[in-house]
């Protein structure tokens, strides 16, 4: 029987010298919600994915995905896992095609790439979830292009792509509509909103209408700690977090 | 036990040499981030100009005071003319341009002065054995050498932690856009960190250079040794150069010395000597795969 | 004409040229063409190999020159035994010795890729300026290493008494020797370009571009980057067991660092990340070499200032002026 929660920490606890990033951080993200974490500049929240998805080392506390202490494991490990991220500047592989792309996404999750003859390009295996990933995330016309010409929300867009080329059943989504134009923007959300159910999503993100609209459960982050968590309209009545961030007039 | 004795101060001796390779070539890393394989060429140059200045005045001494401005000369220029453009560069370009020029001083010093070594007498005021010890003589000239090579580890510590200069350099390693920022003027403080690092290199080659055969190429193995003892050190760091240095210098020492010896009691005689003198020359390199194991980023690492 | 048209002209006309050459300096009257291209196309080898970790992996070693020696060692170490019989207290190392090529050719690769196995383990676990320093001073450990086997020659080196015996084929005769280094060279070439284009390849190319991103996508990309090590250095040691046969002399100078450096400038010269580049490096610098050791002595006093200059100006490589094309990885 699969918990409840499938990913939680537990006083998380991350300092850079006298700065306190995270602090005593207890977030609780349930299987199949999209949770989103919002909270003004500076107050931690990057530091929070950075410490999931295994980039940072937290200096107390504990994470636990679908029942594993993840605390100690390395990024690829928990990419494995199914947790997978997009980052808030999209680092792609900008000398290979989009397809290119994609196909190392897929391929991180076919077993081991110890192959050594076949071409990738002509891989039966990779081809046919690289197709569905380009029609889903409406990339097919960009396919052969490099990623590196991409404009900045096709890149967004290749970003996430990738993030669920290996069938995550987590995304943390680091500002994913950061840059992008009102209409990138509204396809991204689209495309997060169509996730509820099947991949859990951790969203960080400022557009407070993007938020409001699409996300489950908000949890809200001032100074490295979580001041509230809860329904997005619990959130919106909250004092404390009408005090601290969204301002009297929301 | 005098044997051992004699041995430590040659390693002392070594590890000094090490010392003035490493000092500048460390602070190029940590300032510049510039890899530079032309910094044997430097003590290549500063042991042409000793032996060749003192051979014409009879003046040890002057043979010294000739080469560290003629090392920190050369260093000014290159710096100048070519390592400016490639503190931009990936390390592979860096690499590459430094390689070149480390090909073309070794062409040049042999048309300069052709291809036989040139051999320096110690000077004759420093030819003598001194008895630190009672009993245990030691060439003066080695001594000197290790006097010189504390007085200028010294001398740059003071440098670096007590003077202005040395605090912009420190900035300036930590970090370069705010260092320019708060107006130190970087290229001229790159020129003048690599003019020292040259004359450091120079320094050790004129003091090397009555012991050793002066030749085209003869930078290149204290060159790989002095990239050891930064590796062991940690890039950047001169109080990781020195301890690294002195390290590196008492381990091949030691090695070299003793290991043989040792060897004798587990293997036949003539296993011992090869396997020992094999050992030996990889005892440093396998101090420094010791210490990665450990401490990939060195054993005093400045800090990041 | 388009970049692959241009391509496959140059490589038609240089396929063309390597094949007939034999030929060629025949009718030229210049037998001796025929050995020195042999060694052309064994240095090729030793540089493709590198392409492998440069041009792909951008893994900067400076000291793969110590695989290319290590594997030239194998095949000196075993030939000396097969006549001399092994030297008393080799302990380990007593081995019978062999002239066999099929033997002792791929043992000269097996060790060579194990070497690299071990050397890459503990630099791997570095990068940049630390992992470029560190490539340099285990090959020159081996470098001392070698230097200090009096019983295979110390730094006077070793002489093998003939080459190899290949299933029946005259290796002493320079023209045979040098067409099966020429299909070493074709099937070696095949192979790499197939490795860079399948699943391994793409993902030593990726952590190559982005290894963080590689890591968050879930590839243990350390695991892959030390085969890829291991391969290149099987690679070398192939080119060293030719080595080995083509001179009939080995030497602890093989391993010496300058000789890496002057493999990176073969790779660089003719152009990184084209698995192709690299042979017409290793022409071009080995020709340039002999041809400005004829006007002059001190060529390397030219070679010196012509790097500067090209890394300086451009990094195209010579490949890449050739058949029009911008920067590495177009």
């Amino acid at each position: 029987m699969a918990t409840e929660l499938l990913l939680s920490t537990h006083a998380l606890h991350k300092s850079f010298g006298a700065v306190i990033a995270s602090e005593a951080l207890s977030l609780q993200v349930r299987r199949g919600e999209i949770h989103a974490l919002i909270g003004p500049n500076g107050a931690g929240k990057t530091t929070v994915i950075n410490q999931l998805a295994g980039e940072l080392r937290p200096d107390a506390g504990s994470i636990e995905f679908d029942g594993r202490n993840i605390t100690a494991y390395s990024v690829d490990r928990r990419a494995r896992l199914g947790l997978a991220r997009t980052f808030q500047v999209s680092t792609l592989f900008d000398q290979l095609t989009v397809t290119e792309n994609l196909s190392l996404g897929v391929q991180a999750h076919l077993g081991h790439s110890y192959r050594f003859w076949q071409r990738a390009g002509e891989d039966p295996a990779l081809l046919a979830p690289v197709s569905a990933l380009l029609q889903r995330l409406d990339l097919g016309a960009l396919a052969e292009q490099r990623a590196g010409s991409l404009a900045h929300g096709d890149r967004r867009r290749l970003d996430l792509a990738m993030a669920l080329a290996g069938q995550p059943s987590m995304l943390l989504l680091d500002e994913p509509m950061a840059g992008t134009g009102p209409e990138s923007s509204r396809e991204i959300a689209a495309l997060i909103a169509s996730l509820k159910g099947h991949v859990t999503v951790l969203l960080v993100e400022h557009d407070m209408d993007v938020v409001f609209s699409i996300a489950d459960t908000i949890s809200v982050m001032v100074s490295g700690k979580c001041i509230a968590s809860g329904s997005p309209d619990s959130v919106r009545a909250d004092p404390l977090v009408r005090q601290a961030y969204l301002g009297e007039d929301h | 036990m005098l044997l051992l004795l004699e041995q430590i101060f040659n390693g002392l001796q070594l590890g000094v040499m090490l010392f003035l390779m490493a000092a500048g070539l460390t602070l190029v890393f940590g300032i510049m981030r510039l890899i530079n394989l032309a910094h044997g060429s430097m003590y290549m140059l500063g042991a042409f100009v000793a032996a060749t200045v003192t051979e014409a005045s009879g003046s040890f001494l002057l043979g010294l005071l000739a080469a560290l401005p003629a090392a920190a000369a050369v260093g000014w220029l290159i710096e100048a003319l070519v390592l400016r453009h490639l503190y931009a560069r990936d390390h592979l370009d860096q690499v590459l341009a430094t390689f070149g020029l480390l090909l073309f001083f070794n062409a040049l010093v042999q048309i300069l002065w052709g291809r036989q070594p040139l051999f320096m007498d110690v000077p004759a005021v420093l030819a003598g054995s001194v008895e630190l010890i009672p009993g245990v003589p030691y060439p003066a000239f080695r001594l000197a050498i290790i006097v010189t090579g504390l007085l200028v580890a010294g001398a740059l510590y003071f440098l670096i932690s007590h003077t202005r200069l040395g605090m912009q350099i420190r900035a300036s390693a930590s970090n370069r856009e705010m260092a320019e920022a708060i107006g130190i003027n970087t290229p001229m403080l790159y020129s003048l960190v690599f003019a020292l690092g040259a004359a450091l290199a120079g320094l050790a080659g004129s003091m090397a250079a009555p012991i050793l055969a002066v030749e085209s190429g003869m930078g290149e193995s204290i060159l790989i040794e002095t990239f050891v003892v930064i590796v062991i050190g940690g890039l950047g760091s001169i109080r990781g150069a020195f301890l690294g240095a002195l390290l590196v210098g008492l381990v091949d020492t030691l090695a070299r010395a003793f290991l043989p010896t040792l060897l004798r009691s587990l293997l036949p005689a003539a296993a011992a000597d090869g396997a020992g003198a094999s050992l030996a020359s990889m005892s440093i390199y396998m101090l420094m795969a010791a210490v990665l194991l450990w401490r990939p980023r060195g054993l005093f690492p400045a800090p990041a | 004409m388009t970049i692959t048209g241009r391509k496959r002209l140059l490589c038609t006309a240089g396929a063309g040229l390597l094949i007939f050459l034999p030929a060629l300096a025949g009718f030229g009257g210049e037998p001796f063409m025929v050995s020195l291209f042999s060694r052309i196309l064994i240095y090729a080898i030793a540089a493709v190999s590198l392409d492998l970790l440069l041009g792909f992996g951008a893994m900067v070693s400076l000291g793969h020159a110590a695989f290319f020696g290590v594997g030239a060692y194998v095949v000196a170490i075993l030939a000396f035994h097969a006549s001399q019989g092994a030297p008393p207290d080799a302990g380990l190392l007593s081995l019978a010795g062999t002239n066999n090529a099929l033997i002792a050719w791929p043992l000269a690769v097996m060790v060579s890729a194990l070497v690299a196995c071990v050397i890459g383990a503990l630099s791997l676990r570095t990068s940049g300026i630390h992992f470029i320093m560190i490539t340099l001073a285990f090959a020159q450990m081996l470098f001392y290493f070698f230097d200090s086997l009096q019983a295979y020659g110390g730094d006077d080196g070793l002489s093998i008494w003939r080459r190899n015996d290949l299933a029946g084929l005259d290796l002493a005769d320079d023209t045979t020797f040098y067409y099966v280094c020429l299909t070493s060279l074709g099937i070696f070439l095949l192979l790499c370009r197939r490795l860079v284009q399948s699943r391994f390849g793409m993902v030593i190319r990726g952590c190559a571009q982005n290894e963080q991103r590689m890591r968050a996508l879930g590839f243990p990309t350390y695991r892959y980057k030390l085969l890829c090590f291991a391969i290149a250095g099987a690679g070398a040691g192939l080119a060293g067991a030719l080595i080995a046969n083509q001179t009939e002399y080995v030497s602890p100078s093989l391993l010496h660092w300058t000789r890496s450096g002057e493999l990176l400038v073969m790779v660089i010269l003719g152009g990184m990340g084209t698995l192709i580049g690299p042979v017409f490096g290793a022409m071009t610098l080995l020709l340039g070499e002999d041809v400005l050791a004829m006007f002059t002595e001190h060529w390397q006093l030219y070679l010196g200032p012509f790097l500067v200059l090209i890394v300086l100006t451009t990094r195209r490589g010579v490949y890449g002026l050739l058949i029009g094309r911008g920067g590495h990885g177009d």
